[in-house]
């Protein structure tokens, strides 16, 4: 379901590739970006532009994820609508995740801060 | 000869299949009814009066199994205790966990973790305990909660709210606000830290908790109810009757919905204070 770009500053760019990402695709969304950790991305932007929900399944998985990448990694995420981000901020997640405007941001900060 | 005699038990062979694969079909299907029924038995369908408060429910499964789970009690030293949990995902693996939660969240556990040693309320060393005890690393269950403990006689409420959508206050002069700062869901991250927050629950002022099943419910277009909605319909509610509001939400989302049917579960708990301190105790 998802959708990748590789930036060449080597930030991976994924896309959920769905409107809403819910208990029906969580596992989903996690099983392929998992898949892309393991197949040696450790930079990852996990851009919200074309997703307009998100329920504690789709904030579970990016957990999941999160804790897959560890130390190896980092993960941003980008492009937040009102609700996405209101999700965010009563589960916290906005004290977990660095989040960005959009794509150009997150990739312009993460560069800077190498 | 021999072909016609092969089909016959071929097609022998495919019933028996088909048999077989129906009764294990049969027995899967006996078993979620099972799970269902025990979590549906562990809800309460609360409607009573508890220490001068009048305390409503409504619970709208989405599947044959959900994750909801709620209570509310009355605790040692006037107190007032209720909690709301709602385990990520659906079916059979969030049922077991709200089941196991129902299980364990009795007064007494209430009363010996949701306090001080120096007996002041503690709903945040509450969470902190289940976290630790859900958190694992061989599995992503989780999920969001909120746990209030009220002293009746004073309106104190300390709250703490763990990822669970955040309550509306109806304030006796009918302004209605959302409580609550947000907090990490419980069994996510086992250094996840929690706070507790202070509110004052008036005589004549209520507690509207619902699962996120409310904001979520999407008309036909596909267009949530949200947040705003919900906190302009509870504001409306102000001359309500106690007992009814759950049921009158339950049906401004069925209203909404216009037959789509429930993505997730909805949850509806409402407290109302009905009597100060004074008049409590000359009941």
């Amino acid at each position: 379901m998802i959708h990748t770009t590789k930036h060449e500053s080597g930030m991976v760019v994924v896309r959920p590739g769905a409107e809403r990402l819910t208990a029906f695709n969580a596992k989903t969304f996690k099983d392929e970006v998992v898949a892309l950790i393991d197949e040696g991305a450790t930079q990852l932007v996990i851009d919200f532009k074309d997703v307009t929900f998100l329920d504690s399944s789709g904030l579970g998985a990016l957990a999941g994820v999160l804790k897959k990448i560890g130390l190896r990694g980092d993960m941003v995420v980008s492009g937040l609508n009102a609700d996405v981000s209101h999700m965010f901020r009563i589960c916290r997640m906005d004290r977990v995740f660095k989040i960005y405007r959009d794509v150009d941001a997150a990739i312009q900060a993460t560069s800077e801060g190498k | 000869m021999r072909t016609a005699s092969r089909l016959i038990c071929h097609a022998r062979e495919l019933a028996d299949q088909h048999r077989i694969l129906k009764e294990a079909n049969d027995r899967i299907q006996e078993d979620l009814k099972a799970a269902a029924l025990a979590q549906r038995q562990l809800l309460p369908d609360i409607h009573k009066d508890i220490l001068g408060f009048h305390i409503a429910s409504a619970f709208v499964p989405s599947a044959v199994v959900s994750g909801d789970m709620f209570g509310c009690f009355a605790l040692p030293d006037n107190k007032l205790g209720v909690y709301a949990v709602d385990v990520s995902g659906h079916g059979i693996n969030a049922s077991l966990l709200s089941v196991a939660i129902g299980h364990l969240i009795t007064p007494e556990f209430l009363s010996n973790i949701a306090f001080d040693a120096n007996g002041a309320a503690n709903p945040a060393a509450l969470i902190r305990n289940l976290n630790l005890r859900f958190c694992s690393a061989e599995n992503d269950n989780y999920f969001t909660m909120f746990c209030a403990i009220i002293d009746v006689c004073t309106g104190n409420m300390d709250i703490c709210q763990a990822g669970y959508p955040s309550p509306v206050y109806l304030a006796p002069d009918g302004v209605a606000r959302f409580i609550g700062e947000g907090g990490f869901p419980v069994g996510m991250f086992p250094e996840a830290t929690y706070e507790n927050g202070k509110e004052t629950f008036e005589v004549g002022g209520r507690l509207v908790i619902c699962s996120d099943g409310a904001p979520e419910a999407e008309d036909p277009q596909g267009t949530p109810f949200g947040v705003q909605r919900l906190q302009d319909l509870v504001a409306r509610m102000k001359h309500a009757d106690a007992d009814c509001l759950p049921d009158v939400i339950v049906r401004a989302l069925d209203d909404w919905r216009g037959g789509k049917a429930l993505e997730d579960d909805l949850t509806v708990v409402a407290l109302k204070r009905t009597k100060s301190h004074d008049s409590y105790n000359q009941t």
